[in-house]
């Protein structure tokens, strides 16, 4: 393998000691002189028509300096994650979205907002809010949401589903039944999961007299967020500027536009500038999680494990709201039909409307809620057939070379046999998988592996810039659309910068995400940035390398293909005593030539670089409990040349710690009148330091050309495992096989119980 | 907005604050809103999850859980406090090298939890650890960095370090 | 966002009782405030006065008093208990029993009495005081009176002090000479509170219980001795019959609920789980 200066270097965090001290700056730190402080009024109820509204006693406070209700909202629809979308999508987009709609239909809705000089002030307005709320009958789950003479959460879309279920098929799936000798047929439900970065939202906006808006906002998604504002504000783009300051974490609940409207069109409205920030209940209860699912999965299988059908048909709740629904079903689709080859394929996803809050992003979008099942599924198939998990998988799955049957892409890479392998070796597969635990509590082995696209190509036209000064210290500043949210992204693409220009990480200064500043990119989500802004930025970093190099044939006086880069240092070929550095012939540049040494680039990738894993775990069960412990876990994955491979491991462990939450125990939960019944650390259960296992993780690191200096997506993939995983091994441990998420006590214990009623042997 | 305030004396980071607060508010707004150490944060409003732990006299405790009026006379120690003539307190030096801190935005209530843990235990078990911080979460990190960390300064600490 | 309020701090507990007296509804007894100030930021309850307890002197005191008794004064933190050599040594239930409390930020302020007078269900303290037979010195704005903690919780989040009353101090008696005790908690973080918690304390003689009290939280709307299941071991080995025997009538007696950690219906049965399990632990520390 090719070792490179800094690329595939643990470069330490370039924002580091900032954070260990404090010095950075959140979102929810920022002031500003005259600034005002807002609240949300939000709605008790899951369904009402909203009548008048008094807000006298409320503008009667002293300190209140802005109220909007129903009459202050723009008349326009919205899709809170419209943008970037072909015009070949944009006609079926659905927006179904108003700042302050005439219609609530969750519990939590905003119905107005305050703006007043300090917190306490602006929720005492809250209070004297009264609003008249006419209820209206409201539906809860999608099974009641499809039914016959259910309640319509919008008029618009007949039967709650919205818009056409997403459909795909491919050969004959029946046909491919019948050949089958194993056809197993099971329902599996996925719940609800709430991402809890630990910043909640918190947005400051602020307009000049030019009309022009600066917004300061925990996004993920700066320039779609300007995007989807420029149509609820009436604006043009060049009139609204997002800055992200850092952002406290995202992992999908900052993906689309939330108290940003809000926020803008009080600023507006009070001449100054407005910071709202949400209470961790807001946060629980108002803002995205992942859609809850329920799947129907019908794959057969030949005798030798080869499969002969998949027919999956999938419902995702996705609540009041689409925003990101369709997307989610469309990228399942993918999910569904890419890790393995079978050459019948059925898919149907509908997206449906509930009185819930709405579903949106979350890590692990679109493999969630049809990778647990199909996991789950490839475990059975290989008991039935008297396989070993690890063989039927191999057997299976895609293999450079292929094309994937959704999107056509051929696989260029693929390090899933050597993950399998790898993982199974470390944790001592083959041995305990022989081992029957008996007594109360007992333990399992168990397995799955997850396929992820990087980047939704070609769903969204995937596309990042970059641009790079040169400054004449030889230091470069990189401009990036790119959005921290804490997986390190800028130091990844500093590493790649630093790589091609010879540098150190430590010279290349990175300013992100900033709409007015750095050139565009769709966001942080999807596994995209290292691979898709990464190659931006290298093409960016040539460039500038070009440039360097024309300055330093004129100041040694050589032709430019004579010119050797060796270390940061330029030398003519054979005469390494005259070299230069890089930092010299910047200067030279700049003062002596008088030239500004700058590079742009933007790139959209061929395909979506699919990264692979084979995550193993041991897990105790409590059979009189219902318990699930997980104690160790073995995690291989298949990332493409590892950028920064401390970052990569920081990625999968903290991946794997929030797989287990949302495996065991994280499942947002509502009462009979729509509002949640968990919606508070201390009841919605986020693993703390006590359920952390021992954790091993293997990179596996096959060159994907697509990508720079190989490089893959790993985000999103690292979540997905778990489930499966500890599910496969509950089994193995017990032989009760768990088919709702979470796998808590409680539903284990149902299992358990079950099993036993039908005298299942473990 | 003329709500009454009393006077409140604490020591923050080593030097005497005095300033008048309205009993309502807590230790981390104080901190945070008047005092400008935003290194205390607020990740819910429940006594949870550990984002505003300071030191009050030593020990640690989430700041949205204290009245300032209830620190009176009190010692506070943030993060901003920690570094001490430009250098980084080992347990910082140790969270930088093993990549403890992905977002960061838990990451200075992680250090001072951590430095309560090891003024009293300095050379905790890897369980002592995990059992110290379960009133700190972290959404990122799965908290194994966080915990070889604690682990890496213990050992520094031990070896004469500051 | 916690509302404007007016912090008073009393010299003494029957000042405390006065200023409960005078102010009524509109006045709440602050201690370590570890359960109240989020209360208040959630606007669950707005008093207009907080009335501390931490600027009484004495009152946070943890001592042994002449009849071989535990004082545990209304001001002392779970921190003061679990670091005191007089606690662990002569009191191990209760040091076991604390350091379950939730994480160490709380324990650091919060009070063993706090955790009484809220009494959350969930909370951990009360099994093991109810197993200790505990009593509370309670003082109103008339006097002065004791009361078993046994007789102390009345109903969900519910006690027997009146509103102009202040909980002074816990009396824990010596535990008997020979007795083995056990907590056994069971949550699924560390921080959370009890889905069950069980509290015995067990005499054995010559392979028979001589005594046994069984008390449990979580279980029911309020902390209570499984007083039939302590019967049925009495003057019996602790042989799985006997076991099963009490776990059953402990279950039997519990008024499960739901709430976010757990239905009643599977809280009811971990009842009976870790009523035998604490009945083990503790039978295996009294054979040690």
């Amino acid at each position: 393998m090719t070792e490179y200066q800094s690329v595939g270097k643990s470069v330490t965090r370039l924002e580091a000691l900032d954070k260990v001290t404090a010095e950075t700056k959140y979102g929810v730190d920022l002031k500003f002189p005259g600034m005002l402080y807002a609240r949300i009024l939000r709605s008790p109820y899951s369904h009402a028509r909203i009548g008048r509204i008094d807000t006298s006693g409320a503008a009667a406070l002293p300190g209140v300096r802005a109220i909007l209700t129903t009459d202050d909202s723009p008349p326009v629809s919205y899709n809170a994650v419209y943008s970037g979308l072909s015009d070949k999508f944009v006609k079926h987009l659905v927006q179904d979205q108003r700042v302050f709609d005439e219609v609530v239909r969750y519990v939590g809705e905003p119905v107005a907002a305050v703006a007043a000089d300090d917190p306490l002030i602006a929720e005492r307005a809250l209070e004297l809010i009264d609003v008249d709320y006419e209820p209206l009958p409201d539906v809860f789950t999608p099974e009641d949401a499809l039914a016959p003479g259910a309640p319509l959460v919008h008029d618009e879309s007949p039967n709650n589903i919205v818009g056409r279920p997403i459909f795909f098929q491919m050969g004959d799936v029946e046909k491919g039944l019948a050949e089958a000798d194993v056809v197993l047929q099971e329902r599996y439900t996925t719940p609800r999961h709430q991402g809890t970065p630990m910043e909640p939202h918190v947005c400051v906006a602020s307009w000049d007299r030019q009309g022009k808006v600066t917004i300061w906002t925990s996004t993920q998604i700066p320039f779609r967020v300007r995007f989807v504002l420029a149509r609820v504000l009436g604006i043009s783009e060049g009139r609204i500027r997002i800055i992200m300051p850092q952002v406290g974490g995202g992992f999908g609940a900052k993906q689309e536009v939330s108290i940003e409207p809000i926020c803008a069109l009080l600023a507006k409205k009070a001449g100054r500038p407005v910071k709202l920030e949400l209470s961790r209940s807001e946060e629980f209860a108002c803002t995205t999680t992942r859609h809850g699912a329920i799947m129907d999965l019908r794959m057969g299988a030949r005798k030798d494990g080869t499969l002969t059908a998949m027919d999956g048909r999938l419902i995702l709740d996705t609540g009041a709201y689409v925003a990101h629904g369709l997307g989610v079903a469309t990228l399942a689709s993918i999910s569904f039909t890419g890790i393995y080859r079978c050459p019948n394929l059925r898919y149907e996803a509908k997206v449906v409307y509930t009185n819930l809050s709405t579903s949106g992003a979350l890590r692990g979008f679109g493999q969630y809620q049809v990778l647990f099942p199909v996991e789950s599924h490839m475990d059975m198939l290989a008991e039935r057939l008297g396989m070993d998990p690890l063989e039927i998988r191999m057997k299976n799955h895609i293999q450079v070379g292929e094309p994937d049957p959704r999107t056509r892409f051929i696989l260029e890479s693929c390090g899933l046999d050597e993950c399998i392998e790898e993982g199974a070796r470390r944790i001592g597969w083959h041995k305990k998988r022989q081992q029957r635990s008996e007594g109360t509590v007992r333990r399992g082995i168990g397995m799955s592996c997850i396929m992820d696209v990087s980047g939704a190509k070609p769903f969204l036209p995937e596309q990042s810039a970059a641009m790079i000064k040169c400054n004449e210290d030889g230091s470069v500043t990189l401009l990036t659309g790119v959005a921290d949210t804490g997986q390190g992204i800028r130091t990844a693409l500093a590493q790649i910068v630093a790589e091609e220009l010879g540098i150190g990480a430590e010279q290349v200064h990175v300013t992100a995400g900033d709409t007015e500043i750095t050139p565009f990119d769709l966001g942080n989500y999807a596994s995209r940035t290292t691979y898709v802004a990464g190659m931006a930025v290298r093409k960016a970093a040539a460039e500038v390398k070009s440039k360097l190099s024309e300055a330093a044939s004129e100041m040694l006086e050589a032709r430019l293909e004579d010119l050797v880069w060796e270390a940061g240092r330029i030398y003519p070929k054979g005469a390494p005593q005259k070299a230069v550095s890089v930092p010299q012939v910047a200067r030279y540049a700049q003062h002596t030539k008088a030239v500004s040494i700058m590079g742009t680039a933007t790139h959209t990738p061929p395909h979506n670089a699919p990264g692979f894993q084979a995550h193993f775990v041991e897990v105790e069960v409590d059979t009189e409990t219902g318990r699930v412990k997980v104690q160790r876990v073995v995690a291989a994955n298949d990332v493409g040349k590892a950028i920064n491979p401390q970052d990569c491991e920081g990625q999968i462990e903290g991946g794997i710690l929030q797989g287990i939450g949302f495996a065991l125990s994280e499942d947002l939960r509502f009462d009979e009148s729509g509002h949640p019944i968990n919606a508070r650390f201390s009841e919605y259960e986020v693993p703390g330091p006590d359920w952390v296992p021992e954790i091993e993780t293997i990179l596996v690191e096959p060159i994907e050309p697509t990508g720079a200096y190989g490089a893959k997506g790993i985000g999103d993939i690292v979540v997905t495992s778990m489930a499966p995983s500890i599910a496969n091994a509950i089994y193995h441990a017990t032989g009760a096989r768990v088919r709702r998420l979470p796998l808590s006590p409680e539903n284990v214990l149902q299992a358990l119980d079950e099993s036993k009623g039908s005298g299942a042997a473990g | 907005m003329n709500r009454k305030r009393v006077p409140l004396t604490l020591t923050v980071n080593g030097e005497e604050v005095s300033l008048n607060v309205e009993p309502r508010q807590t230790l981390l707004e104080v901190l945070r809103d008047e005092l400008d150490l935003t290194g205390a944060r607020r990740g819910c409003e429940e006594n949870f999850c550990g984002a505003c732990t300071v030191l009050l006299d030593g020990v640690a405790v989430h700041s949205c859980s204290v009245l300032a009026v209830q620190a009176q006379g009190s010692k506070v120690t943030t993060v901003e406090g920690l570094a001490a003539d430009g250098r980084l307190h080992p347990l910082q030096e140790a969270f930088v090298e093993y990549g403890a801190l992905q977002c960061g935005y838990c990451t200075p209530g992680m250090v001072l939890s951590a430095l309560a843990l090891l003024t009293e235990k300095p050379r905790p078990t890897e369980g002592q650890i995990r059992e110290h911080l379960i009133g700190n979460l972290c959404r990122c990190t799965g908290y194994v960095k966080i915990i070889q960390a604690i682990q890496a300064a213990a050992a520094k600490m031990e070896g004469g370090a500051p | 966002m916690i509302e404007e309020v007016e912090f008073l701090e009393p010299a003494s507990v029957e000042e405390a009782a006065g200023l409960l007296a005078r102010h009524g509804d509109e006045a709440k007894l602050i201690a370590g405030g570890q359960t109240l100030i989020p209360m208040l930021w959630q606007r669950l309850i707005t008093p207009r006065y907080l009335v501390s307890l931490k600027s009484i002197a004495g009152l946070s005191a943890v001592e042994k008093d002449r009849q071989g008794n535990l004082l545990v004064g209304a001001g002392a933190t779970h921190r003061t208990m679990e670091t005191s050599p007089l606690v662990r040594e002569g009191w191990p239930l209760l040091a076991e029993t604390i350091e379950k409390v939730a994480a160490p930020q709380i324990r650091n302020l919060g009070t063993l009495v706090g955790d009484v007078c809220h009494s959350d269900y969930g909370a951990d303290p009360p099994a093991a005081l109810l197993v200790m037979e505990a009593r509370a010195r309670i003082v109103g704005s008339g006097g002065e009176r004791w009361l078993p903690l046994d007789n102390f919780f009345l109903d969900l989040y519910g006690t027997a002090l009146a509103p102009d009353e202040v909980l002074a101090q816990i009396e824990i008696p010596a535990v008997p000479d020979g007795a083995a005790t056990a907590y056994l908690k069971y949550c699924l973080r560390a921080m959370d509170p009890a889905i069950v918690g069980v509290a015995v304390m067990l005499s054995m003689k010559e392979g028979r219980c001589q005594d046994a009290r069984i008390a449990l939280n979580g279980a029911s709307p309020v902390p209570y001795r499984a007083r039939l299941a302590e019967q049925a071991l009495k003057g019996w080995p602790l042989d799985e019959g006997h076991i099963d025997e009490a776990a059953r009538l402990a279950q039997e007696q519990a008024e499960p609920m739901s709430d976010s950690h757990a239905s009643a219906e599977y809280r009811g049965r971990m009842v009976n789980v870790f009523v035998k399990r604490a009945l083990r632990a503790a039978e295996e520390r009294a054979s040690r």
